[in-house]
């Protein structure tokens, strides 16, 4: 995975800088990633290379002024895969080499030669997916543009190759628990866990995204017998894979962000939960408190 | 009490011969709205123990036991289709199948805006009326 990132940044002492920085892995999650850019107000032209585990980040950089650096950043900083970032949510530092001099910053507070000053700054992804996209031959378009050409071309697999998610495209599945026509699902997962998807899976990129997300949950419980089976004397009653689904459903919606605008019917719980309801069996239910949480857009 | 063994055995061995998988798939269902019973679970439980009459039969012999009953429910929340997937004994089974057929829901399953059918399972409980506690201190 690897993902063609241009930003635009402002902070109070240094203006405005452009940029741009390919990401290879999950940014924020692990990830190396190379990049450069230009500020404006100082003239200033500058590289770095650097890597990111778990919010926490390396890195070394040259700029025509200032020299070579290295440094360390922790929490939401540019480098964590959030569209838009602020200095704020940060702590770190940073040694010049050329200049043999420490810096630091903790928030939007840093401290350079002894002295702190306050400079607040943000930055933000500028059609991250229209440049990956073009990179990888797609032309400048969102992943939402390419799906669709994908999906005009009725080449539904290829759609699932190119973004990377696991499965095959089935529309002829149908479900034995509903009436429909066939293909009118979004996504299954067989008990060896091989990953199906159905025609409402490529309503938009999101529908497709959430899907996956939600089956790959599935298939990663059964693949390392994690998944979550009824009560032995509840099996066999035709709904066995109802608690998985019901945990699937809250995967899904606790990563509601990863896939903002997409289609899929998160109150379809309901259904499987009011029918476990009935025989008295235990089952986890979307949380409450800060629901707004899992619902602020991300990208990874 | 022989009798209550004797039914928590054959309901054990219809268990048996139902436990089949029947569902390989993990589905991401395409229903944005359950079927609706007024007062959700609790309404239907108490719909249901409300129209169960206990066969006599039944009474007289102390059994008592759960009758597992699968039904679709078509677009306008009737339920067609019954079909007992464990049952305890002929008589409550009847008792059981003829209560499930009176159950009609409020609102049916949706999805995308549309009623669906969708198919339920709903457990018929057959429970023996207790003795209070004061009634058997005395004893």
């Amino acid at each position: 995975m690897f993902w063609i990132i241009p930003n635009i940044s402002w902070s109070k002492k240094g203006g405005v800088s452009i940029g741009i920085s390919i990401v290879f892995g999950i940014p924020g999650g692990a990830s190396i990633q190379f990049g450069g850019g230009y500020n404006f107000k100082s003239g200033d032209a500058y590289g770095y290379a650097g890597a990111t585990f778990a919010f926490n980040s390396i890195y070394t950089s040259i700029s025509s002024q200032s020299g070579w650096s290295a440094g360390y950043t922790a929490c939401a900083s540019v480098f964590s895969g959030f569209p838009v970032s602020t200095n704020f949510l940060t702590a770190g530092a940073n040694y010049n080499i050329t200049h043999g001099s420490w810096g630091g910053n903790l928030s939007a507070w840093e401290v350079n030669n002894d002295s702190w000053s306050f400079n607040p700054s943000v930055s933000a992804m500028v059609f991250p997916e229209h440049t990956t996209n073009f990179v990888r031959g797609q032309g400048f378009r969102s992943n939402n543009g390419v799906l669709r050409r994908f999906v005009a071309a009725g080449n539904q697999q290829g759609a699932l190759d190119y973004f990377g998610f696991e499965g095959r495209y089935d529309p002829t599945k149908t479900s034995k628990r509903y009436q429909s026509e066939p293909g009118e699902y979004w996504g299954a997962t067989d008990s060896e866990g091989n990953i199906s998807y159905g025609k409402l899976a490529f309503d938009n990129y999101a529908t497709l995204k959430g899907t996956y997300m939600k089956e790959i949950y599935t298939r990663n419980n059964i693949l390392n017998h994690k998944y979550h089976s009824l009560p032995e004397e509840y099996q066999g009653l035709g709904f066995d894979t109802y608690l998985e689904e019901i945990y699937g459903y809250v995967h899904a919606y606790k990563n509601q962000g990863l896939f903002s605008g997409h289609q899929l019917c998160l109150s379809g719980i309901n259904y499987y939960q009011g029918q476990l309801s009935l025989f008295g069996i235990n089952y986890p239910i979307y949380p409450t408190t800060f629901e707004f949480i899992y619902k602020i857009p991300r990208l990874w | 009490m022989v009798k209550i063994v004797v039914s928590m055995l054959v309901f054990l061995f219809n268990l048996s011969i139902h436990a089949q998988n029947d569902s390989l798939y993990w589905e991401l269902m395409a229903i944005d709205t359950p079927p609706f019973y007024n007062n959700n679970e609790h309404g239907l439980k108490n719909f249901i123990q409300k129209q169960i009459k206990y066969p006599e039969k039944a009474l007289t012999d102390s059994v008592e036991g759960i009758v597992i009953i699968s039904f679709w429910i078509d677009t306008t929340g009737y339920t067609y289709t019954h079909k007992i997937i464990r049952g305890v004994r002929e008589d409550l089974n009847d008792e059981a199948l003829r209560v499930a057929k009176l159950i009609k829901f409020e609102r049916p399953a949706m999805q995308r805006g549309k009623p669906i059918s969708v198919m339920f399972t709903v457990p018929i409980e057959f429970k023996l009326p207790r003795q209070g506690k004061s009634h058997r201190m005395c004893k």
